[in-house]
């Protein structure tokens, strides 16, 4: 009898996505999580020190560029909208067993097909918005989907697919704003033109409530904000959920139990990459971006946004604070060259934190193993699965 | 049930490809064209409801706010641009705030966090970060004064100083120049090596044909696009492949890779032009041609208008070759005839006796 085919990574894949899925351990783990955030704040704070800036005005200079007045909350809302979207996204697929890494591409195509749509349909008023973003979650949920479908024909790994198809996403995107056929921007006069579209026209745009500078709430973070609530509920209330969660905790007892492993697998992937896109639209269309498309628009909100799911340890509602965070991290970082922190240091500190929150988990397991290997072979028998289980 | 599920995948294939050609044929990329600037000339505007300059915003000190879309420490043109604001902050006793490698994407949040910082003067490195221009007319950056280089491609507008180059006067003469040195050689293949295939460099390798073309009409030039500005090990294969093809005279018209490249082409003996700074001071590499069209050697001016307090927004200032002092091309070595005819080049340039537009669509194709 051999495994089904889920689209699932096989071995490592599945152990690593076992972390991120909330299990009881007691206090270890969450006392391990907080000396983890600790060291992480530590070793920013030296690594600013050591590049010539000050830890208590770098941490000012966050705060003033994200919290620090309604415009600064405005830009971390902005920044966090389409974060929140793509994470709640790898949620649904690190649910069902599958690691979908190549959110960045997918929010590449999700921008590329509500660009074309929002700028070679020939629509005025607020259907065009509508249709832009629909057209963003198709084409990356269609994008995402090719990864299941390679694994389900060829038997192509979905993390190795998934990240290869975002430099795919990358070129192509390139060739789109290349092309004056497709969507590189008109040429004006004699000036030489960019590897850009057009502005999106004014229909195409997310309206807010607030305007800047004031406290504006972007269409965008509504649409994140309600995509994480659905998707929370929809996982935690629902029969689809419970079996998403049971094919991502054991596919062959969920096969067993008849679920289409198949489809639900590869609904979960397409999914997934429809939220991305939906992040791309949302990158596109709100004031965050310049809303064109321009080739470096995904501004790795693709790979952020998965970090955020990796920290909030794939549960939707918990995405939305870590988005914040995340969101304070992007929109301070850009008040960090006055301090004379070069600004990619925020990266770094993003990175620290993420250690922070997942390794904790995996620290606890060792320790529960090393404390299990020390005793009899039975007992060592009795504690393997625990550790196993917090492994796998 | 495989069978029924490829037939389904080909009809989602097939509705996909016949939505995607209705869509495009509902309205053209012309359609959503940004209109041509307006003419604004050398007209000047009211700069709006700001303070005297260089204390723009009133509150007692000077801070300049530089942002740059590329690596600010390339040793070349990006790095120009950073270093005359530097230079010229420090000895006025002003705080400058810089930011490198500004992704596009990112130009209008990047500015609007410069005008929270309450900065006196927003000076983009290059005409690529032009969306940040919209920041300009918002609340927030209403104390700030704007500086933005342009290739005659962005609107003016009241809050902003365009500073204009034409590259096709400086490539016009660069390449002049590469023409004038292989003529002394007794040679006619020259080479040029660029970064990606993309409308700029596609328009430096034809203003440069066209001015070797000036010199030696049946000259011919080898053109490399690398993909890449900035990477060093490309441009030196590029360089090579150049070198092997006999080329004598190569531009390489990088970012970070120029310096790379041209210690290769050192070593073979071939002349090198330099990508926007003046270079005829550097020993490794060395360079034959200073080609001068540096942001940084235009934004030191408006700085000095800037600490006069004549920095006037809703002005375009426009660089002219063989009248102004930038941009120019100069020989490194003493060369005094073709010292002469280069000048004379640009002097006929700046006399306007010809139209550089006109010579390269002529002879740059």
């Amino acid at each position: 009898m051999t495994a089904p085919s889920t689209g699932a990574p096989p071995g490592t894949g599945r152990r690593l996505l076992g972390l991120l899925t909330p299990r009881p351990y007691g206090w270890p783990t969450p006392v391990a999580t907080a000396v983890g955030v600790v060291v992480a704040l530590a070793l920013s704070s030296a690594l600013i020190t050591l590049t010539g800036g000050s830890p208590s005005a770098s941490v000012q200079a966050l705060f003033q560029g994200s919290m620090a007045d309604w415009t600064a909350w405005s830009s971390t809302l902005l920044y966090a909208a389409p974060l929140l979207l793509v994470a709640v996204g790898a949620c649904v697929s690190a649910r069902s067993g599958s690691f979908n890494i190549g959110q960045e591409g997918q929010v590449l195509i999700g921008a590329l097909a509500a660009a074309w749509v929002g700028l070679r349909l020939a629509i005025n008023g607020p259907v065009l918005i509508v249709i832009m973003l629909l057209a963003a979650a198709l084409a990356a949920g269609a994008w995402a989907g090719l990864s299941s479908l390679m694994h389900r024909l060829r038997g192509v790994n979905v993390v190795v697919s998934t990240m290869l198809m975002t430099f795919v996403a990358q070129q192509v995107v390139a060739y789109a704003v290349n092309m004056p056929w497709l969507l590189q921007e008109s040429r004006v006069g004699n000036a030489p033109v960019s590897p850009q579209s057009n502005p999106l026209p004014p229909s195409g745009l997310l309206g807010s409530f607030g305007e800047y500078p004031g406290l504006q709430i972007n269409g965008g973070l509504i649409l994140a904000v309600a995509a994480a609530v659905v998707i929370a509920v929809a996982i935690t209330r629902t029969p689809w959920g419970f079996r998403l969660t049971m094919l991502g905790r054991n596919p062959l007892a969920a096969k067993h139990a008849g679920v289409r492993v198949n489809a639900l697998g590869g609904a979960a992937l397409a999914i997934s990459g429809a939220l991305a896109g939906l992040a791309g639209a949302v990158l596109l269309a709100s004031p965050v971006g310049v809303n064109r498309l321009q080739p470096g628009m995904a501004m790795n909100i693709g790979w952020d946004g998965l970090l955020v799911a990796l920290v909030a340890r794939n549960r939707p509602l918990a995405a939305m604070p870590v988005a914040l965070l995340f969101g304070v991290l992007r929109s301070g970082g850009g008040f960090l060259a006055a301090t004379g922190v070069p600004s990619f240091l925020v990266d770094v500190v993003k990175a620290l934190l993420v250690l922070a929150f997942v390794a904790p988990p995996v620290v606890v397991a060792l320790a529960r193993r090393r404390r299990s290997g020390g005793r009899t072979a039975g007992a060592r028998q009795e504690a393997a699965p625990v550790a196993e289980e917090a492994i796998a | 049930m495989a069978g029924n599920y490829r037939a389904g995948t080909a009809a989602g294939a097939m509705i996909a490809c016949f939505g995607a050609i209705a869509l495009t044929g509902c309205a053209s990329n012309d359609a959503t064209a940004v209109k041509a600037p307006a003419a604004a000339g050398d007209s000047t505007a009211d700069a709006g409801g700001q303070a005297g300059q260089p204390d723009v915003n009133g509150d007692g000190k000077v801070v300049i706010g530089v942002l740059s879309p590329g690596d600010i420490n390339d040793g070349g043109y990006y790095q120009s641009f950073v270093d005359t604001a530097e230079k010229f902050a420090t000895s006025q006793g002003w705080t400058l705030i810089k930011r490198g490698s500004v992704n596009t994407s990112d130009a209008l949040n990047a500015a609007r966090a410069l005008c929270q910082q309450k900065v006196d003067l927003i000076a983009l490195g290059a005409s690529e970060l032009r969306d940040a221009i919209p920041a300009s007319e918002e609340p927030v950056c209403g104390n700030t004064a704007w500086y933005v280089p342009s290739s005659d491609n962005i609107p003016q507008t009241p809050k902003i100083m365009l500073s204009v180059d034409d590259a096709n006067q400086s490539l016009l003469a660069a390449g002049y120049a590469a023409g004038l040195l292989l003529e002394e050689r007794g040679d006619k293949k020259a080479g040029f090596i660029t970064g990606p295939e993309v409308d700029f460099t596609q328009s430096a390798v034809r203003a440069y044909r066209a001015g070797i073309r000036l010199v030696l009409p049946d000259a011919t030039v080898v053109t490399t696009f690398t993909g890449d500005l900035n990477d060093s090990a490309k441009a030196k294969e590029a360089m090579q492949a150049q070198i092997s093809q006999g080329v004598k005279v190569v531009y390489p018209y990088l970012g970070g890779a120029t310096n790379a490249a041209t210690e290769l082409a050192n070593s073979a003996g071939v002349y090198t032009l330099t990508p926007g700074t003046d270079q005829c001071a550097s020993t490794k590499p060395k360079f034959d041609v200073s080609v001068m069209f540096s942001p940084g050697d235009y934004f030191a001016s408006a700085l000095e208008s800037f600490a006069e307090g004549k920095l006037q927004m809703g002005v375009k200032k426009v660089w002219q070759l063989g009248v102004d002092p930038y941009p120019t091309v100069r020989l490194c070595d003493d060369k005094p005839e073709v010292k002469k005819k280069l000048d004379a080049f640009m002097a006929d340039v700046g006399a306007k006796k010809f139209d550089p537009a006109a010579e390269v669509k002529r002879l740059g194709s």
